[in-house]
């Protein structure tokens, strides 16, 4: 786990990924049957996050298990078999969203955005939410159906960067890769993603602390593209 | 790697917690983090949002009943034999000049427009098949047992219903037919030489 407690990578198995790949090259269906049992909820769970619709996160999930094997020749096995595959599930994901474009607010900070490169962020984030006990929180459904409709609200952009930063601990520049943007355009969504979930969530806090101030430490401008 | 970003934002507490600082910055964050307790705040919410987020997303995932990736990968299979199967080889061009001339034209096109279709395409063969075909007709007329009478040629072709006949030569098959729509009647001959040769 990194510092943010994003998953390990693949865990271990009796037989290897790349093993599995070699023979499911060679036609091995079991195989790749094998591949899909080991991935195939940590798939959804990524395309779930993006897309937020459970039958299209299925959709993206069958497209990109089809799309791995017809492209097995092409892993080289330079990243985990995993890693291929969520890049794979991520694009199939992102492409979802261009096609199914829904008309959604513009985020501030993507108002600002115009040459890829960070500008003023001008407020910040939030000390706390829930009292520091996220896993009890989520034992509440309410709670649950909050944090479902905080998704909601965020862009596809801010949404599908937050997600592939918590669920995968891609770094900035692996995201600005999958996004095809710059590495301050994705941290500048990423900042915002992450204040607008604070936002959306403050009035949960189970501590009875007033809302979040969010008068002090303003983050000064930045410029990394 | 990290880019180096002005201290005491929030954005290089965000950027310390996804370890996207280079190790001069983020040294100066820590150091930071360990004296402002509201910075730890911070830094502690941003874990919280991914807890909550990545938690929330792994239940709605264990919701999914395991009979709907069961079925997802049947779904995959299929498409995995589909995609396997070998495409259906090509009629050679021989072969499909012999046979229907439905191969050419849409199912759709009309009986008339297809027997002109094939017409030109056998333009030869027919002139030739009609000829023979007339001669046989009108032989087989006046030979016919006490046909002294003869009726004319086109009325004991083309006014009588709609019929197949089959000749079978060394050469081929040849098939008469009478056919008509609300264009008119027509005769005819369809060829089917062996060893034909499209365009010959």
């Amino acid at each position: 786990m990194n510092k943010a407690g994003q998953r390990a990578s693949t865990p271990t198995h009796a037989v290897d990924d790349a093993d599995l790949v070699l023979a499911a090259r060679r036609g091995d269906r079991d195989a790749f049957r094998t591949l899909y049992e080991r991935y195939h909820r940590r798939a959804y769970t990524l395309a779930l996050g993006v897309v937020r619709s459970p039958d299209d996160a299925l959709d993206v999930v069958q497209d990109a298990f089809i799309k791995a094997h017809k492209y097995l020749d092409k892993f080289e096995g330079a990243s985990s078999f995993y890693t291929w595959l969520y890049r794979i599930v991520m694009n199939l994901a992102i492409d979802h969203l261009r096609k199914h474009r829904r008309h959604k607010p513009v985020e501030l900070d993507e108002t600002r955005l115009g040459d890829g490169t960070d500008r003023a962020v001008d407020d910040s984030l939030l000390p706390k939410i829930l009292g520091g006990n996220p896993g009890r929180a989520l034992m509440d459904k309410q709670i649950r159906a909050r944090i479902d409709a905080a998704l909601e609200t965020l862009s596809d952009n801010h949404r599908a960067v937050l997600v592939m930063r918590e669920l995968e601990g891609l770094s900035y520049e692996e995201m600005a890769a999958a996004m095809e943007c710059s590495k301050g355009t994705i941290m500048s969504r990423l900042f915002h993603a992450r204040k607008n979930m604070q936002a959306q969530l403050a009035d949960l806090r189970g501590d009875g602390a007033p809302a979040a101030d969010s008068s002090t430490d303003l983050p000064a401008a930045q410029g990394s593209a | 790697m990290a880019d180096p970003k002005p201290t005491g934002t929030d954005l290089e507490l965000m950027q310390h917690v996804d370890g996207e600082l280079d190790e001069a910055a983020d040294r100066e964050v820590e150091l930071r983090i360990g004296r402002d307790p509201d910075a730890r705040a911070k830094v502690d919410a941003l874990g919280e949002v991914s807890e909550l987020l990545r938690g929330h997303l792994e239940l709605a995932t264990d919701a999914v009943p395991a009979r709907r990736f069961d079925q997802i990968w049947r779904e995959i299979d299929k498409q995995l034999d589909l995609a396997a199967a070998p495409a259906p080889a090509a009629v050679p061009a021989e072969r499909a000049a012999s046979e229907s001339v439905m191969m050419v034209l849409p199912a759709q096109a009309s009986l008339w427009r297809r027997v002109t279709h094939w017409l030109d395409r056998k333009r030869g063969y027919v002139i030739t098949a009609m000829v023979s075909a007339g001669a046989v007709a009108a032989i087989a007329l006046v030979a016919r047992p006490g046909g002294t009478g003869a009726a004319p040629v086109e009325q004991a072709v083309a006014h009588r219903p709609a019929e197949l006949e089959a000749l079978d030569t060394p050469g081929g098959t040849w098939t008469m037919m009478n056919v008509s729509d609300e264009d008119g009647a027509a005769t005819v001959i369809w060829v089917t030489p062996e060893d034909t040769v499209e365009g010959l």
